[in-house]
C-alpha cells in the first residue's frame, strides 16, 4: 500500500511538469497578447509596444519566459519568482497578483463543487441502487426517467429560469449577494444551495445512471445467486454482497467524472453571478489576460490530478484485490 | 442430416439475412417504446433542420425593429427578440447548427477514436504509449476548460468548433475502443490470420474491426447528445457559434439580458435544447440495449 501511494505521488512530478508545458503553450497560443488588450483601452492607444514589452519582459525569448514563469530562471527584477515558488503570475489587467485573486475566489467554487457533489451523490447512489433492485417496475421508470431529465435539461437553462419565473411571480429572487462563510454560514448557505443543486443535477444523473448499471451488473454475478440459494435475506445479498462490490466500480467512475462537474461551475458561477475561480477565468479570456487564464487553468488541473490521486487511493483501500497484492 | 434439413437450414439463413434489418426495426419499436419515442424527436429534428429554409416563416437575421421584445402573436408565433427577429425562425435554423454541429463532431470524434484505438489497441508499443500520455492529459483538464481555451486559440465559428469538439472527445474516446480491440486481439482467430499470412491492414479491416462496430456505434450513440450540450454550453459563454449566428446556446446568453422584460426569449431555446438532447439520449439507449443485450439485465449472461 505504502509502496503503492509512494509510486503515485511520484507520478505527479512529470504529470504536472508537462501540464506546465501545455498550459504554457496555451497561453501563448491564444491570439492577441496582454498589449493589445491594454491598447484596447481607451485612452492608451498610444502606448509604445516596445518598451512596454521590455517592462513586463516579454521581450525575451519563449524558454527563457517560460523559465521565469514556473521559477527556475531569475525574472526582471533579479528574483525567482513562480510556479515553483507559489507564485501564479501578475494579472496586468486587473494589477494585482494572480495568487491575491485566488485568495478569495477559490473558496467559492470550492463550496459551490462540494455542495453539488454531496447533494448529488446523496440523490444519486440510492436511487440508482434502488431502481437496479425494481429492474423494470415503475420505480425502475421513474427514477430512470428522473436521471434522464437531469442529464438532457441544461442546468444553465434552468438556472436562468430559476432566477427569471420566481421574479416575475413572486418578487423573489435567489440570493445574490455575496456572503463569506465566516461572516453568515447560514446566508452563505441560503446563497449556495441553488446553484450547488444545479451544478449537481447533470452529474447526479450520471451517478444515478452508473450506479444501476453496475448494480444491475453485479446482482447478475454468480456469488449473488449462490447467496440467494444459501437462503440469505435480501437485504444482506444487496448491502453485504452486491453493494460493496458495485461501489468499487461506481467509486472510480465517479472519480473520472469530478473533472466534469468542477468544469460545470464556470458556466452556474456565470449564471449567478458568483465571483469564484470560473468566472475569474471567462473574464481572462475574454481580456486576453493571459498570465492570469494560465494560473487558473494550472490551478484547475492541480486540482483534478489531487483529486485523481484521491481517487486511486480509496479505490485502493475499499478494493481488496490491490489491498491484499500491494501490501 | 437430411437433405431436406440442409436444404431448411440454408433456406432459413437466406431468409435471416434479408429480413435481419426488418426484424431489427421491428423488435426495436416493439420492444423501444421510450426509444421510438426518441427516434421520432430525431426525425422531426433532422427534417426541421434539412427544410430550415422552407419551414422557417422569416429569415434568420430578418430583423423587424418596429415589432421588437414582442410575447407570441398570430404573425410570431414565439414573439421576437429585442431586434425584433421572429424566435420560432431562429430556433428552426438553430436546429440546422445543432444539425451540423452534433452529428459532425461526433462523427469526426468516432472516426478519429477508431482510428487510434485500432492502431494503439492493434499494434501497442511506444505509440500506444504516447496516445494514452496524450488521453491522461487531456483527461487532466476539464473538459470544458481545454474547449475555451481551444476555441480561443482558434477562433469561434462552426468548423472551429467541430474540429475542437472532435478532437478532444475523439482523442478521449480512443480508449475505449482501444480496450476493444486488445479484448478481440485475443482471440483465435486473429492468430489464425496472422498465421495464414494476412496483411496487418486486412487483420484490422477484415477481423478486428467487424467485432469491435457495437462499441463504435455505442460510442456514436452516447457522443451525439453530449456534442449537441457542449456545443450550447460552449455557445452560452461565448465561446461558440458567433453572434448573429442563430445556435440554441447563443439565444439564451443574448436572451439573459432582456430576462425579466421578455422571459419567452429563454424558454423557446431551453426547451427545444432539452427535448433535442432528451430524444437523442433515449434513441441511443434503446440501440445500446439492442446490440449489447449485456445491458438489458434480465436476459441471461452470454456463455
Amino acid at each position: 500500500m505504502v509502496k503503492y501511494i509512494v509510486k503515485r505521488l511520484l507520478l505527479f512530478i512529470p504529470t504536472l511538469f508537462v501540464m506546465t508545458i501545455v498550459i504554457f503553450i496555451f497561453m501563448h497560443a491564444i491570439p492577441g497578447d496582454i498589449i493589445d488588450a491594454l491598447q484596447a483601452e481607451p485612452g492608451n492607444e498610444e502606448i509604445d509596444r516596445a518598451a512596454l514589452e521590455k517592462f513586463m519582459g516579454l521581450d525575451v525569448p519563449l524558454i527563457v519566459q517560460y523559465g521565469r514563469w514556473i521559477g527556475i530562471i531569475r525574472n526582471i527584477d533579479g528574483e525567482y519568482k513562480g510556479i515553483l515558488n507559489g507564485y501564479l503570475g501578475y494579472s496586468w489587467i486587473k494589477k494585482v497578483s494572480v495568487n491575491r485573486l485566488f485568495r478569495t475566489s477559490w473558496a467559492m467554487t470550492l463550496e459551490l463543487s462540494i455542495i453539488g457533489f454531496v447533494v448529488s451523490i446523496f440523490l444519486a447512489i440510492p436511487i440508482g441502487i434502488y431502481s437496479a433492485t425494481k429492474q423494470g417496475k415503475i420505480g425502475d421508470i421513474l427514477s430512470r426517467s428522473f436521471a434522464i431529465f437531469c442529464i438532457s435539461v441544461p442546468s444553465f437553462w434552468l438556472a436562468t429560469m430559476i432566477i427569471v419565473y420566481p421574479a416575475i411571480w413572486w418578487g423573489y429572487t435567489p440570493p445574490l449577494m455575496v456572503v463569506r462563510f465566516r461572516d453568515a454560514p447560514i446566508d452563505n448557505l441560503k446563497m449556495f444551495i441553488i446553484p450547488g443543486i444545479l451544478l449537481g443535477m447533470q452529474f447526479c444523473g450520471m451517478i444515478m445512471r452508473i450506479t444501476r448499471t453496475k448494480m444491475l451488473d453485479v446482482l447478475r454475478q454468480d456469488y449473488i445467486r449462490t447467496a440467494r440459494s444459501k437462503g440469505l435475506s435480501q437485504k444482506i445479498i444487496l448491502v453485504r454482497h452486491a453493494l460493496k462490490n458495485a461501489l468499487i466500480l461506481v467509486i472510480t467512475l465517479i472519480g473520472q467524472n469530478i473533472p466534469f462537474l468542477i468544469g460545470g461551475t464556470i458556466i452556474i458561477e456565470e449564471i449567478f453571478s458568483i465571483p469564484g475561480m470560473g468566472r475569474l477565468l471567462i473574464n481572462a479570456f475574454r481580456s486576453r489576460d493571459n498570465e492570469l487564464t494560465g494560473g487558473i487553468i494550472l490551478f484547475y488541473t492541480i486540482i483534478v490530478l489531487i483529486v485523481n490521486l484521491i481517487v486511486d487511493l480509496s479505490y485502493s483501500y475499499i478494493n481488496p484485490k490491490i489491498r491484499y497484492e500491494s501490501k | 442430416m437430411s437433405l431436406n434439413k440442409i436444404i431448411k437450414r440454408r433456406f432459413d439463413k437466406e431468409m435471416a439475412k434479408k429480413s435481419a434489418c426488418k426484424i431489427m426495426i421491428k423488435k426495436f419499436f416493439k420492444n423501444e417504446k421510450i426509444g421510438s419515442f426518441g427516434l421520432i424527436i430525431t426525425i422531426i429534428l433532422l427534417i426541421i433542420s434539412i427544410f430550415a429554409n422552407v419551414i422557417a416563416p422569416y429569415g434568420m437575421n430578418e430583423a423587424d425593429i418596429d415589432n421588437k421584445l414582442q410575447s407570441s402573436s398570430s404573425t410570431h408565433l414565439f414573439g421576437t427578440d429585442n431586434l425584433g427577429r421572429d424566435i420560432l425562425s431562429r430556433i428552426i435554423y438553430g436546429a440546422q447548427v445543432t444539425v451540423v454541429v452534433g452529428f459532425s463532431a461526433s462523427l469526426l470524434s468516432t472516426v478519429i477514436s477508431v482510428i487510434l484505438g485500432l492502431f494503439s489497441g492493434y499494434f501497442g508499443g511506444k505509440f500506444d504509449l504516447i496516445i494514452q500520455r496524450v488521453v491522461d492529459l487531456m483527461m487532466a483538464f476539464p473538459s470544458i476548460i481545454l474547449l475555451i481555451a481551444l476555441m480561443s486559440i482558434l477562433g469561434t465559428g462552426v468548423v472551429q468548433l467541430i474540429i475542437v469538439l472532435g478532437l478532444r472527445s475523439g482523442i478521449v474516446g480512443s480508449r475505449l475502443i482501444r480496450s476493444a480491440v486488445i479484448d478481440v486481439k485475443e482471440n483465435v482467430f486473429v492468430d489464425a490470420a496472422n498465421a495464414i499470412g494476412c496483411s496487418n491492414k486486412r487483420i484490422l479491416l477484415r477481423h478486428i474491426l467487424p467485432h469491435i462496430i457495437s462499441t463504435i456505434i455505442i460510442l456514436f450513440t452516447t457522443r451525439v447528445p453530449n456534442m449537441v450540450m457542449v456545443e450550447a454550453s460552449l455557445s452560452f459563454l461565448g465561446f461558440g457559434i458567433p453572434a448573429p449566428f442563430p445556435s440554441w446556446g447563443g439565444m439564451l446568453s443574448s436572451g439573459r439580458e432582456f430576462m425579466i422584460k421578455a422571459p419567452f426569449l429563454l424558454i423557446w431555446p431551453g426547451l427545444a435544447l432539452s427535448i433535442v438532447v432528451f430524444g437523442i439520449n433515449m434513441l441511443g439507449d434503446s440501440i445500446r440495449d439492442l446490440i449489447d443485450p449485456r445491458m438489458k439485465g434480465i436476459k441471461k449472461r452470454k456463455g
